[in-house]
């Protein structure tokens, strides 16, 4: 299984009416599609409606998706549908100012300056994802040689855990043993500021 | 660094680990998705784990997960307004009725066939019994050996004729007469069909007395 599969068993648990499986979906592509949905439109509040608007568009499409492509491939390509589509509905009706608008040369997200805020981000907010940056690099830093490799090459490289195991040259068992063990430690280093805003049910 | 959390094979963040790179076994993921969803705490390490494969490709996807949950809780809030979505299932099984179904009208029609078989052997055994001189003047396909002389590709062209020959006048009148019949019952099931759509109940009766 490579990585432009892995959300298939996913996608065949949810066509099969399972909603939660979707919901699963939803929050591993989440960060991906708001930031991509980002990239074309600066006003926050926006580019969460346009991100919950792809989800509902996904969620409605997803029993007829064929695979002919990745999942994730797919759902970009609704995520920037629906987000020129909004944006072309402002044009016409403009009650969010011109602002709203990311300009074309700030396409790379990293162009960004670390002290220019888009609308909606805090300085909070801001602070939250430096920290949590830090501690997710601090702890792969941490991490044994054995499963420092291991999920680099899962989350960096994308390889399947048969590709790791013939890197590695270890059973395949090991591999999503030492994948796991490493998510544990970094989770755990995570945890204070993961649980810092408890309540909602996830 | 504790590189050595409970690592047992039954421990369900195993499996949402093995689920989040597509690689836990086919029949896991049900199960898996129902300790998801069951567990907070399961529902915290399943974003948990995405979190940090984002962070290690890119570091602006360290969302804060107050955020990301309310994300979520405001997307169910949208999915609980949504029909319930199933993904049409293929046709594995559509020879099962039909065989069950068609004991009654095969015993009905038993006779007749009986007695069509007897009329074809008559018939057989009429024309094996006629003058021989009838037999040069018959079926097309006996005589294209004969032809065996003239070059291959000139032999094939009678043989194919022959073949044909008795098809079109009366084979495609029959033809057309059954796909009629098929046509005209599907598309009367097909229009009973919508009125029936919301309740279950009226719809059998419907098909019962179109079929009759």
């Amino acid at each position: 299984m490579n990585a432009a599969d892995s959300d298939a068993q996913l996608v065949e648990r949810f066509k099969r009416g399972d909603r939660r499986a979707f919901e699963m979906l939803v929050v591993k592509y989440q960060r991906r599609i708001e930031r991509l949905i980002a990239r074309m439109v600066r006003d926050a509040d926006l580019v969460e409606d346009i991100a919950q608007e792809t989800f509902i568009r996904a969620y409605r499409a997803l029993p007829q998706f064929r695979g002919e492509s990745a999942f994730y491939t797919w759902l970009y390509r609704i995520a920037v549908n629906s987000a020129k589509k909004a944006l072309a509905d402002l044009k016409r009706d403009p009650v969010i100012p011109e602002s709203a608008f990311a300009q074309r040369d700030e396409d790379d997200e990293t162009s960004r300056g670390a002290t220019e805020l888009t609308d909606g981000e805090t300085p909070e907010s801001l602070l939250a994802s430096k920290e949590i940056a830090a501690t997710v690099n601090a702890a792969i830093e941490a991490l044994s040689d054995d499963l420092r490799q291991a999920i680099t090459l899962r989350e960096i490289e994308g390889l399947s855990y048969e590709e790791i195991a013939e890197a590695m040259n270890c059973p395949i068992g090991t591999v999503r043993s030492r994948i796991f063990r490493a998510r544990e430690a970094i989770a755990e280093r995570l945890r204070p500021h993961i649980d810092a805003k408890e309540g909602k049910r996830w | 660094m504790n590189n050595d959390p409970v690592d047992a094979a039954d421990d369900p963040r195993r499996l949402l680990s093995a689920m989040a790179d597509g690689e836990a076994d086919a029949a896991e993921v049900g199960p898996g998705c129902a300790a998801w969803a069951a567990d907070d705490e399961l529902g915290r390490r399943w974003h948990a784990y995405h979190l940090i494969g984002d962070v290690l490709r890119s570091e602006d996807l360290a969302h804060s997960p107050a955020r990301d949950q309310a994300f979520l809780q405001r997307l169910r809030l949208r999915l609980d307004d949504e029909p319930a979505v199933l993904a049409p299932q293929p046709l594995q099984q559509p020879q099962p009725a039909p065989v069950a179904a068609a004991p009654r009208p095969a015993r009905r029609w038993m006779p007749m066939a009986l007695a069509a078989g007897v009329m074809a052997l008559a018939t057989v055994l009429v024309v094996s019994l006629a003058p021989s001189t009838q037999g040069t003047a018959g079926p097309s396909l006996a005589r294209a050996p004969d032809a065996s002389a003239v070059p291959v590709a000139t032999v094939a062209e009678p043989a194919l004729q022959a073949q044909a020959e008795p098809v079109p006048p009366g084979g495609r009148v029959l033809r057309d007469a059954q796909l009629d019949r098929y046509l005209r019952a599907h598309r009367e099931y097909a229009t009973a069909l919508p009125g029936s759509l919301p309740g279950g109940a009226g719809r059998s009766i419907t098909t019962v007395a179109l079929d009759r």
